[in-house]
């Protein structure tokens, strides 16, 4: 899917989001604390809507591109039951499930024209009262098998959210599959496991056993950022020693071979860096096409290594990839054309983003991150 | 008469349009350099030492040259650790080593602020507390030297600091105000900024030879005024 724009309030806390505009490649930039991650949230809420999801005080309205090329636009409002605590809503016990926020109000158009119309009567779908269903749920994780609805219902889950927290701990590094030789046999293609809703281990495994070549394309950008990187396999252990559990004798492991080191580098020895790095540019490269990339402190996440492999994932245009992106740091606010760029504000609790070349960015000589850096919006962006 | 100011970092950004607001009341601040016509100021921070040489100056040179309607080009540095001349004279290399050609009709003013613009606002002896209680945190700063009788350009660090002199002196700003119960941050200079703050630097620069680099700072904007 293709997010064109989002207006967006939390009644129980106030917080407004006024009418932003994507592109896509939108980089948010703005001072701590303006509400940047906010709006990646904000998305991410919708996407759980989508899913059945009853969240209080919600109002939005999106208007976004299907896959299949249909306009959408999306708008509803859940009823607000007030401020409620997140540590308290994590608390909830099933006799608070049935007390769910109920929606209000909730319309569906499709390329211009009314398709569900919902109030708290009913729903009208295609002018038709539907059964009674439930209040609690949206109308695209009701009606999801409809024709009308299924594809945006899957276009929802093409939201990924890249955060910097992602594939840390040694757990999460060693992911295992154990399914992964039943898993080979489903995904043969490339588009198959594009589109399959694996990991992105089992990916880069299904990728490394039946597309090899497209496996040599990611390892080909892996080693231009560390060229002291001869080559990588996705390989059982090579057990020399008869040491390894029974169970471990099967499954593949990410390792690579570096340049005047004799031996190979297991994935759990590998740094975290060098890991992480290897499974973003996996991420940009496996996801589905039309997959809208949400990535909280670019730096931090995907990083500065990964810059280029993100540009020219967008400059891919078949592959429809869209990306909304936050960042602090100066390197890719320079990196990235300021065409890209909104400025992100707040006033109390209302934030608003605004394109940079509106503020005059891009006239100047000078770096365009010392033009942001110099911006009153920018450097004040928090007016209370 | 048009200004072009290429400023050391931040705090620059926050408190030069505030000062100028005074002290050159005839100019006005433009957003864009591109849009200067009659007495118009434009000013844009270097986001600090050495980026401010190394990539600042060198844009602020080429707008400048392709507006061709600034008068000066007036670039506010920290001497840091430096003395004045050693700091002009390291701008001066820079500019030749790199061939950076400033159009003619523009003339470059360089006022080095010594050591930083925080050693400027510790000319004003009514924010400076002469009796200290043992207890407060600017006490042992009261005893290694008082700027309120003595040049706070003048003022080095003690043995123990590691930091620069211009740290050293921001920290001495900041528990000097806080004994007035008055904040002052990089970011958020807040009180310095006002023109009362400024007229005691005034009222400092000409009742004493205190704050020689403030007073060609000073000095400057009368000629421009008077242009």
């Amino acid at each position: 899917m293709y997010i064109k724009s989002l207006i967006y309030e939390d009644q129980s806390t106030d917080w407004k989001l006024e009418l932003i505009e994507f592109k896509p490649l939108t980089l948010l930039v703005g001072v701590s604390g303006v509400g940047k991650t906010q709006i990646l949230k904000s998305l991410l809420n919708l996407k759980e809507i989508s899913r059945g999801s009853s969240l209080n005080g919600l109002k939005w309205e999106i208007e976004f591109r299907s896959s299949k090329g249909h306009d959408y636009k999306w708008c509803g409002a859940f009823e607000n039951k007030g401020f409620i605590s997140e540590i308290i809503s994590e608390l909830e016990d099933e006799e608070d499930e049935k007390n769910k926020p109920n929606i209000s109000n909730e319309q569906l158009f499709i390329n211009g024209a009314l398709i569900i119309d919902r109030t708290k009567e009913g729903i009208l779908f295609n002018t038709i009262k539907t059964v009674k269903l439930s209040q609690q749920e949206s109308v695209i994780s009701l009606l999801k098998e409809e024709d009308q609805i299924k594809d945006i219902h899957e276009d929802f889950k093409k939201i990924l959210f890249d955060n910097n927290a992602s594939d840390s701990s040694r757990f999460e590094r060693l992911g295992i599959d154990t399914e992964i030789k039943s898993k080979s046999k489903k995904y043969k293609t490339l588009q198959a496991i594009r589109n399959s809703d694996e990991k992105i281990k089992t990916k880069l495994c299904l990728l490394y056993k039946n597309q090899r070549k497209s496996f040599e394309a990611i390892v080909n950008s892996f080693i231009d950022i560390f060229p002291h990187v001869e080559s990588v396999k996705i390989e059982p252990i090579n057990d020399n020693n008869k040491k390894l559990p029974f169970f471990f004798k099967e499954i593949p492991f990410i390792q690579i071979k570096e340049k005047n080191v004799c031996h190979w580098i297991e994935e759990f020895k590998m740094s975290s860096g060098m890991l992480r790095t290897l499974m973003h540019i996996a991420e940009l490269y496996l996801c589905a096409d039309n997959t809208v990339i949400l990535i909280d402190e670019f730096e931090n996440s995907l990083g500065i290594n990964c810059i280029n492999q993100v540009t020219q994932s967008i400059l891919e245009s078949e592959r429809n990839l869209q990306f909304i992106i936050t960042s602090h740091h100066p390197y890719i606010i320079n990196d990235m054309n300021f065409s890209h760029w909104k400025i992100v504000t707040r006033k109390g609790s209302t934030v608003t983003a605004i394109d940079a070349e509106k503020f005059g960015i891009g006239k100047s000589k000078h770096q365009a991150f010392t033009q942001l850096a110099n911006l009153t919006a920018y450097s004040e962006g928090i007016d209370s | 008469m048009n200004i072009y100011f290429l400023v050391e970092g931040k705090t620059e950004l926050k408190v030069y349009p505030q000062w100028l607001s005074h002290l050159t009341p005839k100019l006005s601040r433009i957003d864009s350099a591109q849009d200067v016509s009659i007495s118009n100021y434009f000013l844009i921070s270097g986001l600090g030492y050495p980026r401010l040489l190394d990539v600042a100056l060198v844009n602020s040179v080429e707008e400048i040259n392709e507006c061709a309607n600034y008068d000066y080009l007036v670039l506010v540095i920290d001497s840091d650790d430096m003395s004045e001349q050693e700091k002009v004279a390291e701008i001066q290399k820079f500019i030749n080593d790199n061939d950076i050609v400033l159009n003619p009709s523009c003339q470059l003013q360089i006022i080095t602020q010594k050591s930083c613009m925080e050693t400027w606002f510790l000319g004003n002896k009514k924010v400076y507390t002469s009796s200290v209680g043992k207890h407060s945190d600017f006490y042992l700063h009261s005893k290694f030297y008082d700027v309120s009788q003595q040049d706070p350009e003048l003022m080095d660090k003690p043995e123990k600091i590691a930091g620069s002199t211009s740290i050293y002196h921001e920290t001495y700003l900041r528990k000097m105000l806080a004994e007035k119960n008055i904040r002052y941050s990089k970011s958020m200079p807040r009180e310095v900024v006002e023109t009362h703050y400024l007229k005691q630097l005034q009222k400092r620069v000409s009742d004493t030879q205190h704050l020689s680099s403030l007073k060609k700072f000073f000095h400057l904007c009368e000629t421009i005024s008077t242009q």
